[in-house]
Protein backbone atom coordinates (compact mmCIF):
# COMPACT_ATOMS: atom_id res chain seq x y z
CA UNK A 1 0.00 0.00 0.00
CA UNK A 2 1.12 3.46 -0.86
CA UNK A 3 1.88 5.04 2.44
CA UNK A 4 1.80 8.68 1.38
CA UNK A 5 0.02 10.62 4.12
CA UNK A 6 -2.78 11.60 1.77
CA UNK A 7 -3.63 7.92 1.44
CA UNK A 8 -3.89 7.58 5.20
CA UNK A 9 -5.70 10.80 6.05
CA UNK A 10 -8.69 11.37 3.81
CA UNK A 11 -10.12 14.62 5.12
CA UNK A 12 -10.76 16.44 8.37
CA UNK A 13 -14.08 16.12 10.11
CA UNK A 14 -15.56 19.59 10.41
CA UNK A 15 -18.41 19.62 12.85
CA UNK A 16 -19.36 21.51 15.95
CA UNK A 17 -17.99 18.72 18.08
CA UNK A 18 -14.65 18.40 16.28
CA UNK A 19 -14.32 22.15 16.29
CA UNK A 20 -14.90 22.24 20.02
CA UNK A 21 -12.30 19.53 20.61
CA UNK A 22 -9.77 21.36 18.48
CA UNK A 23 -10.31 24.59 20.39
CA UNK A 24 -10.33 23.19 23.91
CA UNK A 25 -8.45 19.87 23.89
CA UNK A 26 -6.03 20.33 21.01
CA UNK A 27 -7.57 17.24 19.41
CA UNK A 28 -8.07 17.07 15.65
CA UNK A 29 -10.44 14.66 14.00
CA UNK A 30 -9.90 13.04 10.58
CA UNK A 31 -11.52 10.53 8.33
CA UNK A 32 -8.74 8.02 7.74
CA UNK A 33 -8.28 5.03 5.49
CA UNK A 34 -10.13 1.94 6.65
CA UNK A 35 -6.91 0.04 6.87
CA UNK A 36 -4.88 2.67 8.70
CA UNK A 37 -3.66 2.06 12.24
CA UNK A 38 -2.75 4.52 15.01
CA UNK A 39 0.93 4.47 14.19
CA UNK A 40 0.34 5.25 10.52
CA UNK A 41 -2.00 8.09 11.42
CA UNK A 42 0.53 9.50 13.87
CA UNK A 43 3.29 9.42 11.30
CA UNK A 44 1.06 10.89 8.59
CA UNK A 45 -0.05 13.80 10.74
CA UNK A 46 3.48 14.56 11.89
CA UNK A 47 4.64 14.51 8.29
CA UNK A 48 1.82 16.56 6.85
CA UNK A 49 1.70 19.40 9.37
CA UNK A 50 5.06 19.16 11.05
CA UNK A 51 3.63 18.79 14.53
CA UNK A 52 4.23 16.45 17.42
CA UNK A 53 1.43 13.97 18.07
CA UNK A 54 0.85 12.91 21.64
CA UNK A 55 -1.72 10.19 21.05
CA UNK A 56 -4.18 8.86 18.52
CA UNK A 57 -7.55 7.30 19.15
CA UNK A 58 -9.31 5.41 16.44
CA UNK A 59 -12.94 4.46 16.11
CA UNK A 60 -14.77 2.52 13.42
CA UNK A 61 -17.90 4.39 12.59
CA UNK A 62 -20.77 2.11 11.67
CA UNK A 63 -22.43 2.24 8.28
CA UNK A 64 -25.95 3.63 8.10
CA UNK A 65 -28.24 0.81 7.13
CA UNK A 66 -31.75 0.69 5.85
CA UNK A 67 -34.11 -2.16 5.02
CA UNK A 68 -35.76 -3.01 1.73
CA UNK A 69 -38.01 -5.92 2.71
CA UNK A 70 -35.75 -8.87 3.45
CA UNK A 71 -32.63 -7.16 2.13
CA UNK A 72 -30.48 -4.90 4.16
CA UNK A 73 -29.20 -1.96 2.13
CA UNK A 74 -26.37 0.26 3.12
CA UNK A 75 -27.20 3.94 2.80
CA UNK A 76 -23.87 5.24 3.96
CA UNK A 77 -20.69 3.25 4.23
CA UNK A 78 -18.84 2.92 7.51
CA UNK A 79 -15.61 4.79 8.01
CA UNK A 80 -12.67 4.98 10.30
CA UNK A 81 -12.30 8.05 12.50
CA UNK A 82 -9.08 9.11 14.11
CA UNK A 83 -8.92 11.68 16.89
CA UNK A 84 -5.39 12.97 17.10
CA UNK A 85 -4.19 14.73 20.23
CA UNK A 86 -1.28 17.06 19.60
CA UNK A 87 1.31 18.04 22.10
CA UNK A 88 0.57 21.27 23.90
CA UNK A 89 1.67 24.23 21.79
CA UNK A 90 1.19 22.61 18.41
CA UNK A 91 -1.83 23.22 16.23
CA UNK A 92 -3.19 22.54 12.78
CA UNK A 93 -5.02 24.96 10.60
CA UNK A 94 -7.53 22.70 8.95
CA UNK A 95 -8.65 25.32 6.51
CA UNK A 96 -5.31 25.81 4.90
CA UNK A 97 -5.00 23.86 1.70
CA UNK A 98 -6.82 20.70 2.70
CA UNK B 1 -10.03 55.90 16.51
CA UNK B 2 -9.34 58.63 14.01
CA UNK B 3 -9.86 58.16 10.34
CA UNK B 4 -7.47 59.29 7.66
CA UNK B 5 -9.36 61.80 5.60
CA UNK B 6 -8.43 63.77 2.51
CA UNK B 7 -10.56 66.70 1.44
CA UNK B 8 -10.47 68.32 -1.98
CA UNK B 9 -12.28 71.55 -2.65
CA UNK B 10 -14.51 71.51 -5.71
CA UNK B 11 -16.42 74.31 -7.37
CA UNK B 12 -19.79 75.54 -6.22
CA UNK B 13 -19.54 74.81 -2.53
CA UNK B 14 -18.78 71.17 -3.00
CA UNK B 15 -16.05 69.01 -1.57
CA UNK B 16 -14.66 65.66 -2.47
CA UNK B 17 -13.96 63.62 0.62
CA UNK B 18 -11.71 60.58 0.58
CA UNK B 19 -11.86 58.38 3.63
CA UNK B 20 -9.30 55.68 4.14
CA UNK B 21 -10.97 52.49 5.29
CA UNK B 22 -9.08 50.89 8.19
CA UNK B 23 -8.50 47.18 7.57
CA UNK B 24 -9.60 46.22 11.06
CA UNK B 25 -12.94 47.91 10.49
CA UNK B 26 -13.59 45.69 7.51
CA UNK B 27 -12.53 42.60 9.41
CA UNK B 28 -14.81 43.53 12.25
CA UNK B 29 -17.68 44.12 9.89
CA UNK B 30 -17.03 40.78 8.17
CA UNK B 31 -17.13 38.91 11.45
CA UNK B 32 -20.33 40.66 12.40
CA UNK B 33 -21.93 39.72 9.11
CA UNK B 34 -20.69 36.14 9.32
CA UNK B 35 -22.27 35.79 12.75
CA UNK B 36 -25.58 36.93 11.33
CA UNK B 37 -25.22 34.70 8.31
CA UNK B 38 -24.57 31.64 10.47
CA UNK B 39 -28.17 31.70 11.60
CA UNK B 40 -29.46 31.39 8.06
CA UNK B 41 -26.99 28.95 6.62
CA UNK B 42 -27.34 25.18 6.91
CA UNK B 43 -23.85 23.87 7.36
CA UNK B 44 -23.49 20.09 7.84
CA UNK B 45 -22.00 19.22 11.18
CA UNK B 46 -23.18 22.40 12.86
CA UNK B 47 -26.39 23.56 14.41
CA UNK B 48 -27.70 26.86 13.05
CA UNK B 49 -25.75 29.82 14.32
CA UNK B 50 -23.03 27.59 15.74
CA UNK B 51 -20.64 27.43 12.82
CA UNK B 52 -17.35 29.21 13.50
CA UNK B 53 -16.12 32.11 11.39
CA UNK B 54 -13.57 29.96 9.55
CA UNK B 55 -16.25 27.59 8.38
CA UNK B 56 -18.56 30.32 7.21
CA UNK B 57 -15.87 32.17 5.35
CA UNK B 58 -15.06 29.00 3.50
CA UNK B 59 -18.67 28.49 2.65
CA UNK B 60 -19.57 32.02 1.57
CA UNK B 61 -16.28 33.08 0.09
CA UNK B 62 -14.03 35.72 1.55
CA UNK B 63 -14.45 38.12 -1.39
CA UNK B 64 -18.22 38.15 -1.05
CA UNK B 65 -18.10 38.71 2.65
CA UNK B 66 -15.60 41.50 2.14
CA UNK B 67 -17.62 43.25 -0.54
CA UNK B 68 -20.66 43.19 1.65
CA UNK B 69 -18.74 44.53 4.60
CA UNK B 70 -17.40 47.37 2.47
CA UNK B 71 -20.82 48.34 1.31
CA UNK B 72 -22.09 48.45 4.83
CA UNK B 73 -19.28 50.71 5.94
CA UNK B 74 -20.06 53.44 3.39
CA UNK B 75 -22.65 55.19 5.53
CA UNK B 76 -21.15 54.86 9.05
CA UNK B 77 -17.66 55.85 7.93
CA UNK B 78 -19.08 58.93 6.26
CA UNK B 79 -20.88 59.91 9.41
CA UNK B 80 -17.78 59.41 11.52
CA UNK B 81 -15.67 61.45 9.13
CA UNK B 82 -18.15 64.32 9.11
CA UNK B 83 -18.22 64.32 12.88
CA UNK B 84 -14.44 64.14 13.06
CA UNK B 85 -13.85 67.01 10.62
CA UNK B 86 -16.80 68.98 11.98
CA UNK B 87 -18.14 69.67 8.50
CA UNK B 88 -21.61 71.11 8.13
CA UNK B 89 -23.15 69.29 5.21
CA UNK B 90 -25.99 70.63 3.16
CA UNK B 91 -28.42 68.07 1.85
CA UNK B 92 -27.54 64.53 0.93
CA UNK B 93 -23.97 63.47 0.11
CA UNK B 94 -23.30 61.20 -2.80
CA UNK B 95 -21.07 58.17 -2.60
CA UNK B 96 -19.06 58.16 -5.79
CA UNK B 97 -16.45 55.50 -5.83
CA UNK B 98 -13.93 53.36 -4.06
CA UNK B 99 -10.21 53.64 -4.67
CA UNK B 100 -7.72 50.92 -3.96
CA UNK B 101 -4.40 50.70 -2.12
CA UNK B 102 -5.17 51.79 0.40
CA UNK B 103 -8.89 51.25 0.18
CA UNK B 104 -10.62 54.61 0.21
CA UNK B 105 -14.21 55.70 -0.14
CA UNK B 106 -14.90 58.79 -2.24
CA UNK B 107 -17.85 61.00 -1.47
CA UNK B 108 -19.00 64.32 -2.85
CA UNK B 109 -20.60 66.53 -0.27
CA UNK B 110 -22.25 69.89 -0.57
CA UNK B 111 -21.56 72.71 1.81
CA UNK B 112 -24.21 75.19 2.89
CA UNK B 113 -24.59 78.11 0.49
CA UNK B 114 -22.65 81.23 1.28
CA UNK B 115 -24.09 84.67 0.88
CA UNK B 116 -22.18 87.90 0.71
CA UNK B 117 -24.49 90.82 0.52
CA UNK B 118 -23.55 93.96 -1.33
CA UNK B 119 -23.63 97.35 0.29
CA UNK B 120 -27.37 97.34 0.63
CA UNK B 121 -27.17 99.91 3.41
CA UNK B 122 -26.15 102.49 0.84
CA UNK B 123 -29.40 102.10 -1.10
CA UNK B 124 -31.48 105.24 -1.11
CA UNK B 125 -34.92 105.56 -2.60
CA UNK B 126 -38.22 107.20 -1.87
CA UNK B 127 -40.68 105.03 -0.03
CA UNK B 128 -44.35 105.44 -0.82
CA UNK B 129 -46.19 107.05 2.00
CA UNK B 130 -49.60 105.99 3.11
CA UNK B 131 -51.90 108.68 1.94
CA UNK B 132 -55.62 108.07 1.98
CA UNK B 133 -57.54 110.87 0.34
CA UNK B 134 -61.12 111.81 1.14
CA UNK B 135 -62.06 110.80 -2.39
CA UNK B 136 -60.68 107.32 -1.87
CA UNK B 137 -62.87 106.93 1.20
CA UNK B 138 -65.86 108.27 -0.70
CA UNK B 139 -65.23 105.76 -3.43
CA UNK B 140 -64.94 102.88 -1.01
CA UNK B 141 -68.17 103.86 0.70
CA UNK B 142 -69.82 104.29 -2.67
CA UNK B 143 -68.99 100.72 -3.53
CA UNK B 144 -70.76 99.63 -0.35
CA UNK B 145 -73.78 101.68 -1.41
CA UNK B 146 -73.63 100.08 -4.86
CA UNK B 147 -74.36 96.73 -3.27
CA UNK B 148 -77.64 98.09 -1.92
CA UNK B 149 -78.60 99.93 -5.11
CA UNK B 150 -82.34 100.44 -5.62
CA UNK B 151 -83.64 99.40 -9.05
CA UNK B 152 -86.85 100.79 -10.56
CA UNK B 153 -88.47 99.94 -13.90
CA UNK B 154 -88.83 103.17 -15.87
CA UNK B 155 -90.68 103.97 -19.04
CA UNK B 156 -88.22 106.33 -20.69
CA UNK B 157 -85.25 106.25 -23.00
CA UNK B 158 -81.98 104.90 -21.62
CA UNK B 159 -79.83 107.34 -19.68
CA UNK B 160 -76.28 107.06 -18.51
CA UNK B 161 -76.07 104.87 -15.40
CA UNK B 162 -79.25 102.90 -16.11
CA UNK B 163 -79.42 99.15 -15.91
CA UNK B 164 -80.50 97.88 -19.32
CA UNK B 165 -81.81 94.41 -20.11
CA UNK B 166 -80.91 93.60 -23.70
CA UNK B 167 -80.19 91.01 -26.35
CA UNK B 168 -77.14 91.79 -28.38
CA UNK B 169 -74.82 90.46 -30.99
CA UNK B 170 -71.45 91.86 -32.00
CA UNK B 171 -69.26 90.59 -34.78
CA UNK B 172 -65.96 91.71 -36.24
CA UNK B 173 -66.20 92.88 -39.81
CA UNK B 174 -64.08 90.33 -41.68
CA UNK B 175 -61.61 91.44 -44.22
CA UNK B 176 -62.91 89.99 -47.48
CA UNK B 177 -59.54 90.09 -49.17
CA UNK B 178 -58.19 87.58 -46.72
CA UNK B 179 -60.93 85.13 -47.64
CA UNK B 180 -60.15 85.43 -51.32
CA UNK B 181 -56.51 84.94 -50.65
CA UNK B 182 -57.31 81.65 -48.98
CA UNK B 183 -59.25 80.33 -51.94
CA UNK B 184 -56.56 81.34 -54.37
CA UNK B 185 -53.79 79.60 -52.55
CA UNK B 186 -55.65 76.34 -52.14
CA UNK B 187 -54.90 73.92 -55.03
CA UNK B 188 -56.73 70.67 -54.55
CA UNK B 189 -60.50 71.17 -54.98
CA UNK B 190 -61.24 68.74 -52.12
CA UNK B 191 -58.88 70.60 -49.97
CA UNK B 192 -60.56 73.86 -50.73
CA UNK B 193 -63.76 72.49 -49.37
CA UNK B 194 -62.06 71.25 -46.24
CA UNK B 195 -60.22 74.44 -45.66
CA UNK B 196 -63.30 76.51 -46.26
CA UNK B 197 -65.25 74.61 -43.71
CA UNK B 198 -62.54 74.73 -41.15
CA UNK B 199 -61.72 78.35 -41.72
CA UNK B 200 -65.32 79.33 -41.63
CA UNK B 201 -65.83 77.65 -38.34
CA UNK B 202 -62.77 79.27 -36.90
CA UNK B 203 -63.74 82.66 -38.19
CA UNK B 204 -67.17 82.15 -36.78
CA UNK B 205 -65.99 81.69 -33.21
CA UNK B 206 -63.20 84.24 -33.49
CA UNK B 207 -65.16 87.03 -35.00
CA UNK B 208 -68.06 87.07 -32.55
CA UNK B 209 -67.04 89.24 -29.67
CA UNK B 210 -70.42 89.69 -28.05
CA UNK B 211 -73.42 87.39 -28.07
CA UNK B 212 -75.82 87.64 -25.15
CA UNK B 213 -79.50 87.19 -24.51
CA UNK B 214 -81.30 88.87 -21.63
CA UNK B 215 -78.16 90.30 -20.21
CA UNK B 216 -78.19 93.20 -17.78
CA UNK B 217 -75.68 95.92 -18.44
CA UNK B 218 -75.02 99.10 -16.53
CA UNK B 219 -74.64 101.97 -18.95
CA UNK B 220 -71.22 103.14 -17.87
CA UNK B 221 -68.82 104.03 -20.67
CA UNK B 222 -65.88 103.50 -18.33
CA UNK B 223 -66.79 99.86 -17.91
CA UNK B 224 -68.41 98.79 -21.17
CA UNK B 225 -65.99 98.77 -24.11
CA UNK B 226 -64.21 101.85 -22.74
CA UNK B 227 -63.02 104.32 -25.34
CA UNK B 228 -65.69 103.24 -27.87
CA UNK B 229 -69.07 104.73 -28.68
CA UNK B 230 -70.85 101.49 -27.61
CA UNK B 231 -72.75 103.04 -24.71
CA UNK B 232 -73.51 106.23 -26.66
CA UNK B 233 -75.37 104.18 -29.27
CA UNK B 234 -77.65 102.58 -26.71
CA UNK B 235 -78.43 105.76 -24.83
CA UNK B 236 -81.70 107.22 -25.97
CA UNK B 237 -83.30 103.89 -26.90
CA UNK B 238 -86.48 102.87 -25.12
CA UNK B 239 -87.63 99.40 -24.10
CA UNK B 240 -88.63 97.42 -27.21
CA UNK B 241 -86.44 99.46 -29.53
CA UNK B 242 -83.44 98.08 -31.34
CA UNK B 243 -80.51 99.44 -33.30
CA UNK B 244 -77.54 98.40 -35.37
CA UNK B 245 -74.25 100.22 -35.48
CA UNK B 246 -70.61 99.76 -36.34
CA UNK B 247 -67.47 101.31 -34.90
CA UNK B 248 -63.73 100.72 -34.90
CA UNK B 249 -61.84 99.92 -31.72
CA UNK B 250 -59.14 102.48 -30.98
CA UNK B 251 -55.59 101.32 -31.77
CA UNK B 252 -54.59 101.49 -28.12
CA UNK B 253 -57.54 99.38 -26.93
CA UNK B 254 -56.72 97.29 -23.85
CA UNK B 255 -57.55 94.00 -25.59
CA UNK B 256 -54.90 93.72 -28.29
CA UNK B 257 -56.96 91.21 -30.26
CA UNK B 258 -59.58 93.86 -30.86
CA UNK B 259 -57.49 97.01 -31.17
CA UNK B 260 -57.99 98.72 -34.53
CA UNK B 261 -60.68 96.24 -35.63
CA UNK B 262 -64.05 97.23 -36.99
CA UNK B 263 -67.08 95.72 -35.30
CA UNK B 264 -70.77 95.47 -36.12
CA UNK B 265 -73.37 95.40 -33.35
CA UNK B 266 -77.09 94.77 -33.25
CA UNK B 267 -78.87 95.47 -29.97
CA UNK B 268 -82.47 94.88 -28.82
CA UNK B 269 -83.39 96.69 -25.65
CA UNK B 270 -85.94 94.75 -23.58
CA UNK B 271 -86.18 96.71 -20.36
CA UNK B 272 -84.79 99.81 -18.72
CA UNK B 273 -84.26 100.25 -14.99
CA UNK B 274 -83.03 103.27 -13.16
CA UNK B 275 -80.42 102.76 -10.46
CA UNK B 276 -80.56 104.88 -7.34
CA UNK B 277 -77.95 104.59 -4.64
CA UNK B 278 -79.38 104.51 -1.12
CA UNK B 279 -78.79 107.60 0.94
CA UNK B 280 -75.88 107.42 3.32
CA UNK B 281 -77.50 107.90 6.72
CA UNK B 282 -77.02 106.49 10.20
CA UNK B 283 -80.06 104.27 9.58
CA UNK B 284 -78.44 102.81 6.48
CA UNK B 285 -75.24 102.12 8.42
CA UNK B 286 -77.27 100.38 11.12
CA UNK B 287 -78.93 98.19 8.50
CA UNK B 288 -75.54 96.91 7.40
CA UNK B 289 -75.48 95.13 10.78
CA UNK B 290 -71.76 95.71 11.18
CA UNK B 291 -69.87 97.02 14.17
CA UNK B 292 -70.26 100.60 12.99
CA UNK B 293 -73.40 102.49 13.99
CA UNK B 294 -73.03 105.95 12.48
CA UNK B 295 -71.84 107.41 9.21
CA UNK B 296 -68.83 108.90 10.95
CA UNK B 297 -67.85 105.52 12.35
CA UNK B 298 -68.22 103.92 8.94
CA UNK B 299 -65.96 106.53 7.41
CA UNK B 300 -63.43 106.00 10.14
CA UNK B 301 -63.34 102.23 9.81
CA UNK B 302 -63.25 102.47 6.02
CA UNK B 303 -60.25 104.73 6.30
CA UNK B 304 -58.58 102.25 8.63
CA UNK B 305 -59.25 99.46 6.17
CA UNK B 306 -57.81 101.46 3.32
CA UNK B 307 -54.77 102.35 5.37
CA UNK B 308 -54.21 98.71 6.14
CA UNK B 309 -54.54 97.72 2.52
CA UNK B 310 -52.17 100.46 1.44
CA UNK B 311 -49.74 99.39 4.12
CA UNK B 312 -49.89 95.79 2.92
CA UNK B 313 -49.33 96.88 -0.65
CA UNK B 314 -46.36 99.02 0.27
CA UNK B 315 -44.98 96.23 2.43
CA UNK B 316 -45.25 93.72 -0.39
CA UNK B 317 -43.61 96.11 -2.82
CA UNK B 318 -40.82 96.74 -0.35
CA UNK B 319 -40.20 93.06 0.24
CA UNK B 320 -40.18 92.37 -3.49
CA UNK B 321 -37.76 95.21 -4.09
CA UNK B 322 -35.63 94.13 -1.15
CA UNK B 323 -35.28 90.63 -2.53
CA UNK B 324 -34.34 91.89 -5.96
CA UNK B 325 -31.93 94.53 -4.69
CA UNK B 326 -30.17 92.10 -2.38
CA UNK B 327 -29.80 89.42 -5.01
CA UNK B 328 -28.56 91.92 -7.59
CA UNK B 329 -25.62 92.98 -5.42
CA UNK B 330 -24.94 89.79 -3.57
CA UNK B 331 -22.43 87.06 -4.26
CA UNK B 332 -24.23 83.83 -3.62
CA UNK B 333 -22.53 80.48 -3.99
CA UNK B 334 -24.63 77.41 -3.62
CA UNK B 335 -24.16 73.76 -4.49
CA UNK B 336 -26.13 72.18 -7.28
CA UNK B 337 -28.20 70.09 -4.94
CA UNK B 338 -29.59 73.22 -3.31
CA UNK B 339 -31.42 73.94 -6.53
CA UNK B 340 -32.61 70.37 -6.80
CA UNK B 341 -33.90 70.52 -3.25
CA UNK B 342 -35.71 73.74 -4.03
CA UNK B 343 -37.30 72.16 -7.09
CA UNK B 344 -38.30 69.17 -5.01
CA UNK B 345 -39.98 71.53 -2.57
CA UNK B 346 -41.87 73.33 -5.29
CA UNK B 347 -42.99 70.13 -6.94
CA UNK B 348 -44.11 68.85 -3.57
CA UNK B 349 -46.29 71.93 -3.20
CA UNK B 350 -47.80 71.56 -6.65
CA UNK B 351 -48.36 67.88 -6.06
CA UNK B 352 -50.15 68.56 -2.80
CA UNK B 353 -52.38 71.06 -4.58
CA UNK B 354 -53.16 68.66 -7.40
CA UNK B 355 -53.87 65.83 -5.07
CA UNK B 356 -56.05 67.99 -2.91
CA UNK B 357 -58.26 68.69 -5.88
CA UNK B 358 -58.72 64.96 -6.34
CA UNK B 359 -56.25 64.42 -9.18
CA UNK B 360 -53.34 62.12 -9.44
CA UNK B 361 -49.92 63.47 -10.31
CA UNK B 362 -49.49 61.04 -13.21
CA UNK B 363 -52.83 62.02 -14.73
CA UNK B 364 -51.96 65.67 -14.45
CA UNK B 365 -48.64 65.15 -16.20
CA UNK B 366 -50.32 63.17 -18.96
CA UNK B 367 -52.85 65.94 -19.42
CA UNK B 368 -50.03 68.44 -19.70
CA UNK B 369 -48.28 66.14 -22.14
CA UNK B 370 -45.15 66.43 -20.05
CA UNK B 371 -42.77 63.90 -18.66
CA UNK B 372 -41.56 64.13 -15.09
CA UNK B 373 -38.22 65.52 -16.29
CA UNK B 374 -39.71 68.27 -18.41
CA UNK B 375 -42.00 69.15 -15.56
CA UNK B 376 -38.97 69.49 -13.30
CA UNK B 377 -37.12 71.67 -15.80
CA UNK B 378 -40.05 74.08 -15.85
CA UNK B 379 -39.35 74.86 -12.23
CA UNK B 380 -35.63 75.38 -12.59
CA UNK B 381 -35.65 79.08 -13.30
CA UNK B 382 -38.16 79.90 -10.61
CA UNK B 383 -36.35 77.70 -8.17
CA UNK B 384 -33.13 79.59 -8.79
CA UNK B 385 -34.80 82.91 -8.14
CA UNK B 386 -36.56 81.62 -5.08
CA UNK B 387 -33.43 80.08 -3.68
CA UNK B 388 -31.21 83.12 -4.17
CA UNK B 389 -33.88 85.46 -2.87
CA UNK B 390 -34.45 83.38 0.22
CA UNK B 391 -30.75 83.05 0.89
CA UNK B 392 -30.19 86.78 0.48
CA UNK B 393 -33.15 87.63 2.69
CA UNK B 394 -31.97 85.17 5.31
CA UNK B 395 -28.56 86.83 5.37
CA UNK B 396 -30.20 90.22 5.55
CA UNK B 397 -32.19 89.17 8.62
CA UNK B 398 -29.03 87.87 10.21
CA UNK B 399 -27.00 91.00 9.54
CA UNK B 400 -29.77 93.30 10.58
CA UNK B 401 -30.49 91.16 13.60
CA UNK B 402 -34.19 91.07 12.90
CA UNK B 403 -35.94 88.55 15.06
CA UNK B 404 -39.44 88.03 16.31
CA UNK B 405 -39.86 87.85 20.05
CA UNK B 406 -42.78 86.46 21.98
CA UNK B 407 -43.75 90.02 22.95
CA UNK B 408 -43.91 91.03 19.30
CA UNK B 409 -46.23 88.15 18.61
CA UNK B 410 -48.49 88.89 21.54
CA UNK B 411 -48.77 92.52 20.57
CA UNK B 412 -49.69 91.55 17.01
CA UNK B 413 -52.26 89.01 18.17
CA UNK B 414 -53.95 91.54 20.45
CA UNK B 415 -53.99 94.08 17.64
CA UNK B 416 -55.76 91.63 15.38
CA UNK B 417 -58.21 90.59 18.05
CA UNK B 418 -59.21 94.21 18.68
CA UNK B 419 -60.28 94.69 15.10
CA UNK B 420 -62.02 91.34 15.03
CA UNK B 421 -64.25 90.72 18.00
CA UNK B 422 -65.03 91.70 21.59
CA UNK B 423 -66.27 88.26 22.58
CA UNK B 424 -63.81 87.07 25.22
CA UNK B 425 -64.39 83.36 24.57
CA UNK B 426 -63.74 83.75 20.89
CA UNK B 427 -60.71 85.89 21.62
CA UNK B 428 -59.25 83.18 23.80
CA UNK B 429 -59.73 80.46 21.25
CA UNK B 430 -58.11 82.62 18.59
CA UNK B 431 -55.22 83.33 20.92
CA UNK B 432 -54.81 79.59 21.31
CA UNK B 433 -54.76 79.13 17.56
CA UNK B 434 -52.01 81.67 17.08
CA UNK B 435 -49.86 80.25 19.86
CA UNK B 436 -49.05 76.94 18.22
CA UNK B 437 -48.59 75.04 15.01
CA UNK B 438 -49.87 76.54 11.81
CA UNK B 439 -51.25 79.68 13.40
CA UNK B 440 -47.96 80.40 15.11
CA UNK B 441 -46.01 79.82 11.91
CA UNK B 442 -48.28 82.11 10.00
CA UNK B 443 -48.30 84.99 12.42
CA UNK B 444 -44.60 84.86 13.13
CA UNK B 445 -43.74 84.93 9.45
CA UNK B 446 -46.11 87.83 8.97
CA UNK B 447 -44.60 89.77 11.84
CA UNK B 448 -41.13 88.98 10.53
CA UNK B 449 -42.04 90.25 7.07
CA UNK B 450 -43.49 93.40 8.54
CA UNK B 451 -40.38 94.08 10.58
CA UNK B 452 -38.19 93.39 7.56
CA UNK B 453 -40.16 95.77 5.39
CA UNK B 454 -40.01 98.47 8.04
CA UNK B 455 -36.27 98.08 8.38
CA UNK B 456 -35.79 98.22 4.63
CA UNK B 457 -37.88 101.36 4.43
CA UNK B 458 -35.66 102.84 7.16
CA UNK B 459 -32.57 101.91 5.17
CA UNK B 460 -33.93 103.42 1.98
CA UNK B 461 -34.72 106.68 3.70
CA UNK B 462 -31.45 106.66 5.63
CA UNK B 463 -33.12 106.28 9.02
CA UNK B 464 -31.89 102.83 9.92
CA UNK B 465 -30.00 102.39 13.19
CA UNK B 466 -26.31 101.67 12.83
CA UNK B 467 -25.36 98.03 12.89
CA UNK B 468 -23.03 98.79 15.84
CA UNK B 469 -25.96 100.08 17.79
CA UNK B 470 -27.87 96.91 17.01
CA UNK B 471 -24.92 94.91 18.27
CA UNK B 472 -24.91 96.88 21.48
CA UNK B 473 -28.63 96.34 21.97
CA UNK B 474 -28.16 92.68 21.31
CA UNK B 475 -25.50 92.22 23.94
CA UNK B 476 -27.46 94.32 26.39
CA UNK B 477 -30.41 91.98 25.96
CA UNK B 478 -28.18 88.96 26.40
CA UNK B 479 -26.73 90.32 29.59
CA UNK B 480 -30.14 91.22 30.85
CA UNK B 481 -31.25 87.63 30.34
CA UNK B 482 -28.27 86.30 32.22
CA UNK B 483 -29.08 88.37 35.25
Amino acid sequence: MNTHWRNIIRRPVVTEKSNFQADFYNQYTFVVDDSANKIQVKQAVELAWDVAVEKVRIANMPAKRGRRGRHIAIRKAGWKKAIVTLQAGDSIDLFEGV
Amino acid sequence: MTLTIQIEELEQQQQRVLIEVPEERIKKEMRKNARKLAYDLRIPGFRKGKAPYRVIIKRVGEANLRAEAQEELVQPLYEEAIAQEKITVYGQPSFDDTKQWPLRFVYTISLPPTVELGDYRALRRDVDEINISEEAIDEAINSILEEYVILDDVDRPVEVGDLVLLDGHGELVIDIEEDEYLEETAVDPDEIEDIDEEEEEEDWSDSIIFDEENTELVMDSNELFPGTPFVDHIIGLSAGESCEFTFTFPDDYADEELAGKEVEFSIDVTNVQSRTLPELTDEFVLELKQKEETVAELRESTEKLLIRQAKDDIQNDLLDALGKDLVADATITYPQNAIEMEIDDMIEDVKAQIEQSGWKMEDYLRLQGQGEDEFREDFRENATTRLTTNLALGEFLKQEKITVSMEDLEAEIEKRLDSFTDDENLRNSIRGYYKQGQGLDMISSQVLMEKTAVRFADILTGNAPDLDVLDAVDTAVDEGEEE
